[in-house]
């Protein structure tokens, strides 16, 4: 088992280096866009020889690469052209922001979605598997700018019960402070006991995490119910009716034992995949996250921000599927007694 | 319980062709539907310049931001542009764009998965690996970040989308030639002389075709879609080309008072995803050699 | 004669098909008794697994059954679940293919069968894992203290299938229906769950019901034996009587296409033509078309099952005349 896990985390690292190549290859060895944005329009040759050097574009690939891992492995990604911050600062600040949307929307996800595979699993071509199963095909065709946006109308344009973007309502914004220990709003809020500022945080995070939740669910009940069909096809969900088993025991014990354990691998990628996929819904409802940075930064050639932030973004999805295959040890009795 | 009756059933191969067709109609009736749809679209798409009411590009202030009507079935943007139009035009921007990823994900990923299955060993570890940095990758990040280097534009978002979706198809292809060269082995003793390369060209490609299509027919979907959003996001197609994603992204500053203009290319989306994943899931029910208890 | 513990009647499973249903059972005729051991044989696609899952109500669902199950009196088809889930185990207990597919890979061997002896007796915990160990000791399974805090993919196929056995017996079941129970095992160890079979059989005074497709298992373990063709049972009798002179031209066909050590001469014998078509209405004798002694009466009327013995039977026209001539 050990050989296992450390057979893993070398793969790992291997592709943490394949990353690594390609951001590196994406952002120097391309096109030259990197000096566009301290030069300007127009710049003149001996400008961009300049900056090159500066920015040490002039020096063999090579080299310019194993600095580039140098600076990696400390912790250093570059500062950003736009803001002149550390990249990893900037990074730091908004962390916050999209863990806070993708974990509710996660939750919502898991809560609603995983229950509904099962139920329509259980009760195939009942009323409620065809309006899962039609929802869940629809919910995935949906772009989520589209479903964002008609949120926006209905609830922001229609009704007024919600705000259309940010995080807070900006008058709080100027005028209440509360110390942002963790990063997220709900959690900070309540424990600087700033009523108005939990209320405004609350309101603005529903369309967001709507949206979020929404297109995702229909894919996670779908894949659920999927897997558990699957997983009631097996020999040994018919050896349990054969001796007797009460059915709620197979579905709800059997069944649901076996489909819960790949269901990990699937949550995982799922949260990996809120994390890279919020950028959309990050960048219409104007969310200070990581995604939204992202955006502002390749809109305005900050290039180093741009690679940090993929980066970063890049190694956490790795390290949420590395967890999860390692928890597989913990759970699967099959990988467990090898 | 549905346990697979191949088991205990004999085969029946006994009616024609026809009936088995329209049998097999009735039973995947959302199939049915999808491709139906999807036509619609698609013979929409191809000859939109001859059926749009409105030149797409003719600007009209005059007739600026109006309501679905019988005049405009979409109603008009900013420009006075008629949506109904563009959503038209834009259609075959989608069909291009989702053709031409997939293809290219399939021209780059199924060679790969060739050689990797084909030789094995070290060269094997080695295309997969190289595969499996690209799958490192959340969905949306690598396309935009590759976008971000070329510089926005279709083309560069189509390339950036079809280099992030090979490694799929290339896993698909290895899978098949791989299954393939195990039953080569006994072939090969009998076959002597025959070159391996040719029973690999004539019997990979019945094997790897049907998996290829079906992911192929899901992929189409979410690769309009995936191109939408980058277009969304300013990542993707720009003005003046015509594109669903793009007019959704342009009606940003007035779509909260005039709904159609950013709900009308959004359904069109929606739409034709909607079909071409009924026609994916129907293929994969009709090829997966799991299917059913019948024909 | 006592009350049959199996008594099967006019048995018709059909399947929902694209175009045409499929016949799977044809009105099957069987009878049990306590304490017989008989032999269910036929080729693939004859029916006998799909009337075995008949027996305990476990046909796939779109399965249309109809016709008569009655285990010890109990009738199967049409009823509801939580009764049958009584029945299932408690009268009657079904033992299958595959071992390596038969257990749940999440829960060990122990936790499974704790669960199934509590569904039929009123045990507490520490009396049904004590039950449980019993059982694995009657079956012979080496160590089942450990055996019990097992995974199954920790056991070997043979060691499943005692397991299987004393999940079986540890419910008290009146008759033991046995599917192909050895084909996925090794032939020593076929051997061995061959014989505790038997021999729990004559212990616990049980009735079984052993398919297979191998007439040497038949014969050496079964008292009688039935023959399925294309969905309906074609011959029935003493195993001595069945083997010695087979009545059912399919039935003599299947014996001489079992090639005997020692016996070097002529080819190996195969049955010309296909399994029929389940999905086509059949007039007349299944086996028509494959037969070499078929008149013009077999291919328009059903032959009915015939005794031309006392207890042997067959489902032919033409073996009045065969018996009579002796």
């Amino acid at each position: 088992m050990i050989k296992y896990i450390a057979s893993r985390l070398i793969l790992m690292v291997g592709i943490l280096f394949g990353v690594l190549t390609i951001t590196f290859f994406l952002g120097r060895v391309l096109p030259a866009s990197p000096t566009n944005l301290i030069l300007g329009d127009r710049p003149t040759a001996e400008q961009i020889l300049r900056a090159e050097e500066e920015l040490g574009l002039n020096k063999p690939l090579l080299t310019q690469y194993g600095l580039y891992l140098g600076q990696v492995a400390r912790g250093d990604l570059g500062t950003s052209l736009r803001t002149s911050v550390p990249v990893i600062v900037e990074i730091r600040n908004r962390m916050g922001a999209t863990i806070e949307l993708t974990t509710l929307a996660i939750i919502i996800v898991i809560i609603i979605g995983i229950p509904l595979g099962v139920l329509s699993a259980v009760k195939q071509n009942s009323w409620l598997d065809n309006l899962a199963r039609a929802g869940a095909v629809g919910g995935v065709a949906i772009p989520a700018f589209l479903l964002a946006m008609i949120l926006q109308i209905i609830f922001y344009g229609q009704l007024n019960w919600l705000p259309l973007q940010g995080r807070l309502d900006s008058e709080i914004l100027l005028d209440v402070k509360f110390p942002r220990t963790t990063g997220l709003f709900l959690i900070d809020t309540l424990m600087a006991g700033e009523w108005g500022a939990f209320k405004s945080a609350v309101l603005h995070l529903i369309l967001p995490t709507l949206t979020l939740a929404i297109v995702t669910l229909a894919s996670v009940t779908r894949i659920t119910r999927n897997m558990m069909v699957e997983v009631l096809g097996e020999e040994y969900i018919r050896t349990a009716f054969a001796y007797g088993v009460p059915k709620r025991s197979i579905y709800y014990r059997h069944a649901l034992k076996a489909t819960l354990i790949p269901m990990m691998t699937v949550i995982g990628l799922t949260y990996g995949i809120l994390l890279g996929g919020s950028v959309v819904v990050e960048f219409l409802f104007d969310w200070p996250g990581l995604g939204g940075f992202l955006v502002l930064s390749i809109v305005q050639n900050d290039f180093p921000a741009v690679l940090g932030t993929t980066l970063f973004l890049a190694a956490t999805y790795l390290g949420i599927n590395l967890i999860v295959d390692l928890l597989y040890f913990v759970v699967d009795p099959r990988l467990k007694t090898q | 319980m549905n346990a697979n009756l191949s088991a205990f059933v004999a085969e029946p191969v006994s009616a024609g062709f026809w009936l088995r067709a329209r049998a097999f109609a009735v039973h995947n009736k959302l199939f049915v539907v999808g491709i139906v749809i999807f036509s619609i679209i698609l013979l929409a798409s191809v000859f939109a310049q001859w059926i749009v009411p409105y030149a797409p590009t003719k600007i009209s202030f005059a007739d600026k931001l109006l309501p679905p009507s019988l005049d405009h079935f979409m109603g008009t943007d900013k420009f006075g542009r008629d949506i109904f139009s563009r959503v038209l035009v834009g259609g075959q921007t989608s069909m291009m764009v989702g053709a031409f990823v997939t293809f290219l994900a399939i021209a780059i990923g199924a060679p790969i998965g060739v050689l990797s299955g084909y030789f094995g060993g070290w060269v094997d570890a080695a295309l997969m690996r190289f595969s499996d940095i690209f799958l490192a990758f959340p969905p949306l990040l690598l396309p935009i970040s590759i976008v971000a280097a070329l510089g926005p534009g279709l083309n560069n978002a189509m390339i950036a989308l079809a280099i992030s979706w090979f490694p799929w198809y290339a896993r698909i292809a290895r899978g098949a030639v791989m299954r393939v060269r195990e039953e080569l082995y006994v072939d090969a003793a009998r076959a002597m002389g025959v070159s391996h390369f040719r029973i690999m060209i004539r019997h990979i490609t019945p094997n790897s075709l049907t998996p290829i299509i079906v992911q192929g027919s899901m992929d189409f979907g979410f690769t309009i879609l995936a191109a939408a959003s980058l277009s969304f996001i300013g990542l993707g197609a720009r003005p003046p080309t015509i594109e669903w994603g793009l007019m959704a992204a342009s009606s940003r500053t007035q779509f909260l008072e005039h709904w159609w203009t950013a709900l009308c290319p959004g359904f069109a989306i929606f739409l034709t995803v909607l079909a071409v994943n009924l026609i994916g899931d129907g293929l994969r029910d009709v090829l997966d050699p799991k299917h059913g208890i019948s024909e | 004669m006592t009350e049959p513990i199996l008594q099967i009647t006019d048995l018709r499973v059909e399947f929902p098909g694209l175009v045409r249903n499929v016949k799977a059972l044809r009105g099957v005729r069987l009878d049990l008794h306590k304490g017989q051991v008989v032999g269910l044989v036929g080729e693939s696609g004859s029916g006998k697994s799909l009337t075995a899952l008949a027996c305990l109500g476990l046909v796939p669902s779109p399965g249309k059954v109809s016709g008569s199950v009655k285990l010890d009196g109990y009738e199967v088809v049409g009823r509801g679940e939580p009764e049958l889930a009584h029945l299932r185990g408690g009268v009657a207990a079904m033992i299958f293919q595959n071992p390596m597919r038969a257990l749940n890979p999440f829960f060990t061997i122990g936790q499974q069968m704790v669960e199934v002896i509590r569904c039929h007796r009123p045990f507490g915990k520490k009396e049904a894992v004590q039950a449980a160990r019993k059982g694995l000791q009657d079956v012979q399974m080496p160590d089942p203290e450990i055996a019990l805090g097992k995974y199954p993919h920790q056991m070997s196929g043979g060691q499943i299938q005692r397991v299987m056995i004393a999940l079986g017996l540890a419910c008290k079941p009146r008759l033991l229906i046995a599917d192909e129970c050895t084909t996925a095992l090794d032939v020593t160890v076929q051997a061995q769950i061959i014989v505790l079979l038997r021999e729990l059989a004559s212990a616990y005074d049980l009735a079984v019901l052993f398919i297979t497709h191998d007439l040497s298992v038949v014969a050496t373990v079964c008292d009688r034996v039935a023959v399925m063709y294309a969905g309906e049972v074609v011959e029935n009798g003493l195993v001595v009587d069945v083997f010695a002179d087979p009545l059912h031209p399919y039935t003599r066909k299947l014996m001489s296409t079992v090639p005997t050590l020692g016996r070097a001469d002529g080819e190996l014998e195969s049955i010309r033509g296909q399994v029929p078509d389940l999905a086509l209405p059949m007039a007349g004798c299944t086996f028509c078309d494959r037969c070499d002694f078929a008149t013009d009466v077999c291919a328009t009327t059903p032959p009915g099952m015939q005794g031309y013995r006392a207890d042997h039977q067959a489902a032919c026209h033409h073996t009045a005349q065969r018996v009579a001539t002796e």
